[in-house]
């Protein structure tokens, strides 16, 4: 073939950076939306992209790459995986599809901006693919779980969370219009890309596909460790924009915006991806457990990405390393008693089995969220039967991270974990409160970003929800009957205690 | 005594489509639906109503005067996904670089006319800034239209934009293995920048990219600049081209034409679905008044320098007119 | 008389509650309250010594006997509930 290397054209169709005449600079890279922080065109120059691809290849990839994935979906969906499946592994596809396929799309808003208002020729080039990306992801996490509409109407979630208030999705929405929806390009570049992208994404889309494979779910596996080769690709813009800002003496803002995505990125995967992973995934099907997902990609390999680039630890990070033994936990706990008030059915995960592998990847799990949580549960059931909504009051969100604010149950000094604790702020004489010194920090980083916000239970308290019970809560979450989660178990797991209590007496 | 209501039970697809009589598309599943920020007129993000982005969404698209339709309805010809879009452009794709590799093969730009040669620097490789302007304004109609259907297509715009360019630069490449000297890979940036055939289109891009409003944005583009853009370097400089000995230019602006005619025809269905409600009609014809003249100008200042074209302007300025008068706004 | 939303951190439960308490409510029966709207109270709960209430970041409890209304306790005020042995709630010894 007589055709040019890449190499020989490739620069020139990212080299598009012109000095505008008719307008001003200003006026044609707004901050609100470029977010260069005053940098001018000029220094965006040295902006190059480790990943390159050019329009010809990227077609040719993603059709190879949607034929595969599309095609062994349609040979599998004869075999009806989740006829069989177990029901941890159906709960996690409500919970994935739920949380992330119009996430996806609103992502390709953001990769747009970037696409538009960033000042590389370079960027908005892997933006404009970027952008494709999440078009495609998008649409293909629409496309699998519409197969299983048929089920149950939580799968209906997949299109309908992001238009309700359901509290898991009001999280999901004030962490994505942070870093993302409602942040400038350059933002978008470090928050979602860099930090959100290349730290985390892999843990729910990697970490759970290798979960998938083992339960046997090929279909799943294939698409989501598809959708992440995209994700490989895409996530490398923010690398070189974090390194053209600390060039130009933006070092700190740079470190800022970073610390306050990779945070914000761990409450919402210790929401989502924790439970997944530690409860809900099938006990023989676990390869590994969170916390090591975690201690393998964000503390091994995104920590040398960070240092790479320039960037430091975020100030934070023995609080994070801490906190991965508590925070999914006191997630479970808190969806677990409260399953109705999310659009799938939740596996509490504590088969004696299961509570074994969870003290063995979680040194004391027995003696705190075992001996001052489940038992006590436990206990109630075997004496006057199960209920379906455990959680005996209203619980208190963090104003950051819109979950509940949680601590290990019966801490004290010397055990895993860590105490139960508020972090409150008074601002303009309002109260805020926040589940960590983290999520306060990132609130006195920007109050007046943050202040207008409501969380839901702000919204109760304000008499926001009516009527104020439980029943109207629901109502507010858009949850009704058919679509509010369940004991996945539908409590049979109590058969195992029932006879222990049996034996015992 | 209340009496329960029944548990909502599971339907034959999503709730928001169920409602139609016919098993929804492929299209219709994936495509539909998707923008939650665009449904809060009064804080289109949960962070709240005062956050910069919440007032640029606020101004530029609920308080558009383009207004009044249930957005979510409108729905591309096409039926365009992503899908189908690289399977589309893979196959567009695969005959260009057959066409590349024919004409290395048959040294074609040994046998280019020298005045031709001359004439690439000037009016055609600074192109790629042209297209790649209506690359990053095709981006901004993806974050401020108004659904998620019109989302998918602007999207796919911005990417046909992303080819022009990128054909635009292969052939500098080319062009400058054979001809070194010509200023072909160096020249394009000063063409652009001061050139009198570019400054119209310069001018007009760069006010078009500057147009926020999401109706005013939708409008300049994709009516008024892009037609006229594309008459002018994928019709007359092609036609021009064609007359001077070079046909490869010609082939390559024949299939971009193929994306141009796609954009086309969406954005005559948009305008249709808008001028349903018929506040509409005054509003686009109030755009397409205001930036008509700004694109004719473009036209001009460009076709008039293309060598033996004395009819090119007035070509691409009737072809433009004609796009205009096939979206019946009168 | 009247109703306020109080944010409480009870000893050694695993998340923090929104209660509605009565301005008229000694601190006592906060506790109580507090008490019965947990998990693992029964199992977390101390005999040897009464629970007590302070206001975050303050060092003392308020009197057992006094008002939430005394106490200048104000809607969606952070509490922490413990129990008093010189130590806090984030540093509570195991009995």
């Amino acid at each position: 073939m007589a055709l040019l290397d890449r190499a020989e054209w490739y620069d020139i169709a990212r080299d598009t950076n012109w000095t505008p005449k008719y307008v001003t600079e200003d006026a044609l890279f707004p901050e609100e939306q470029s977010g260069t922080l005053g940098l001018p065109l000029e220094v965006w120059e040295s902006y190059d992209e480790p990943y390159k691809v050019t329009y010809r290849e990227y077609v040719r990839t993603q059709r190879e790459k949607d034929a595969g994935v599309y095609s062994v979906k349609a040979a599998l969906q004869r075999a009806n995986f989740l006829d069989q499946a177990e029901p941890g592994w159906v709960s996690i596809l409500k919970l994935h599809y739920g949380a992330f396929a119009t996430l996806e799309a609103m992502a390709s808003s953001a990769e747009s901006r970037m696409a538009r208002f960033g000042k590389a020729g370079g960027l908005r080039n892997m933006a404009t693919f970027g952008s494709l990306d999440e078009n495609r992801h998008g649409q293909i996490q629409l496309y699998f779980p519409h197969e299983h509409v048929h089920r149950s109407r939580q799968f209906d979630w997949a299109t309908k969370s992001m238009h309700t208030n359901e509290w898991a999705v009001v999280a999901a929405r004030h962490l994505f219009d942070d870093i993302m929806a409602g942040r400038d390009a350059v933002g978008v570049a470090l928050m979602l890309t860099f930090a959100f992208e290349t730290g985390f994404s892999n843990l729910q889309f990697l970490g759970l596909a290798a979960d998938a494979a083992q339960a046997g779910d090929i279909s799943f596996s294939n698409l989501a460790s598809s959708i992440q080769t995209d994700e490989a690709r895409h996530a490398q813009i923010g690398g070189p924009a974090v390194k053209i800002l600390i060039a130009n003496g933006k070092k700190a803002e740079a470190q800022r915006l970073v610390d306050i995505a990779i945070w914000r990125a761990w409450t919402l995967f210790a929401t989502v991806t924790g439970p997944s992973m530690d409860y809900y995934t099938p006990l023989d099907r676990r390869e590994k457990s969170f916390k090591e997902f975690m201690q393998e990609w964000v503390f091994g390999q995104f920590e040398r990405t960070l240092l790479d680039i320039g960037l430091e630890r975020p100030w934070y990070w023995d609080t994070m390393l801490a906190d991965l033994d508590t925070r999914h936990h006191g997630m479970h706990a808190g969806i677990w008693t409260f399953h109705k008030s999310v659009w799938w059915d939740v596996p509490p995960g504590i088969s004696r089995a299961e509570r074994a592998w969870l003290e063995e990847k979680y040194p004391g799990w027995e003696e705190t969220w075992g001996a001052h949580f489940w038992d006590p549960i436990i206990a109630r059931f075997l004496k006057d039967g199960p209920v379906d909504t455990v959680l005996p009051s209203m619980v208190q969100l963090c104003n950051m991270a819109q979950v509940p604010i949680t601590g290990t149950p019966g801490w004290a000094p010397g055990k895993t974990g860590r105490p139960l604790q508020d972090f409150p702020l008074e601002h303009e004489g309002r109260l805020y409160h926040f589940g960590s010194e983290v999520d306060r920090w990132i609130f006195q980083q920007d109050p007046d970003r943050y202040k207008d916000h409501l969380s839901v239970a702000d919204r109760m308290v304000a008499g926001m929800i009516q009527p104020p019970t439980l029943e109207g809560l629901l109502d507010y979450f858009s949850l009704k009957e058919g679509e509010q989660g369940e004991d996945a178990l539908k409590h049979s797991w109590l058969e195992e205690y029932r006879q222990d209590q049996a034996q015992a007496a | 005594m209340s009496t329960k209501p029944e548990p909502l039970k599971p339907l034959r697809t999503w709730s928001h489509l169920a409602g139609r009589r016919r098993r929804p598309s492929e299209y219709e599943i994936v495509s539909t639906n998707l923008m939650y920020d665009a449904k809060n007129a009064e804080s289109p993000f949960e962070l709240g109503p005062n956050i910069p982005l919440s007032k640029w969404f606020k101004k530029y698209r609920h308080g558009s005067p383009l207004t009044g339709r249930d957005w979510e309805e409108f729905r591309d010809p096409a039926e365009l996904t992503y899908r189908a879009y690289n399977i589309l452009q893979d196959g567009q794709e695969t005959y260009i670089e057959g066409l590349f590799d024919q004409h290395n093969e048959l040294r074609y730009d040994a046998g280019l006319d020298t005045a031709w040669v001359d004439v690439l620097p000037r009016l055609y490789t600074p192109a790629r800034y042209a297209f790649h302007t209506v690359q990053m304004a095709s981006h901004y109609l993806v974050q401020i239209v108004p659904s998620s259907t019109i989302r998918n297509c602007a999207t796919y715009q911005a990417a046909d934009a992303l080819r022009c360019v990128s054909h635009i630069a292969y052939r500098t490449a080319e062009v400058k293995k054979t001809y070194p000297d010509s200023g072909c890979g160096t020249a394009e940036c000063a063409a652009w920048e001061n050139d009198a055939a570019w400054q119209g289109f310069r001018a007009l891009m760069e006010k078009v990219l500057i147009a926020y409003d999401w109706g005013e944005s939708f409008v300049a583009l994709n009516l008024v600049a892009k037609p006229a853009m594309d008459e002018a370097l994928l019709r007359q400089l092609a036609a021009t081209g064609r007359r001077q000995g070079d046909s490869l230019l010609g082939l390559i602006a024949d299939t971009e034409y193929r994306d141009v005619q796609r954009s086309r025809t969406w954005s005559a269905a948009l305008v249709r679905f808008a001028i349903e409600r018929p506040e509409n009609l005054a509003v686009v014809r109030g755009w397409i008044e205001k930036w008509l003249p700004v694109a004719e100008q473009a036209i001009d200042a460009y076709c008039r320098a293309l060598p033996d074209s004395p009819e090119a302007t007035t070509t691409a300025t009737q072809a433009v007119h004609d796009f205009l008068r096939s979206l019946d706004l009168n | 008389m009247a109703q306020i939303p109080v944010v409480h951190n009870l000893y050694q439960e695993f998340v923090l509650y929104v209660s509605i308490v009565d301005t008229q409510n000694t601190m006592d029966e906060v506790c109580q309250t507090a008490a019965r709207l947990s998990i693992g109270f029964e199992k977390n709960q101390r005999l040897d010594t009464p629970l007590r209430v302070r206001k975050v970041g303050a060092e003392k409890p308020f009197p057992r006997d006094m008002t939430v209304e005394e106490a200048g306790i104000t809607p969606m005020m952070s509490l922490e509930l413990f129990y008093e042995a010189g130590e806090s709630v984030s540093s509570e010894a195991t009995s």
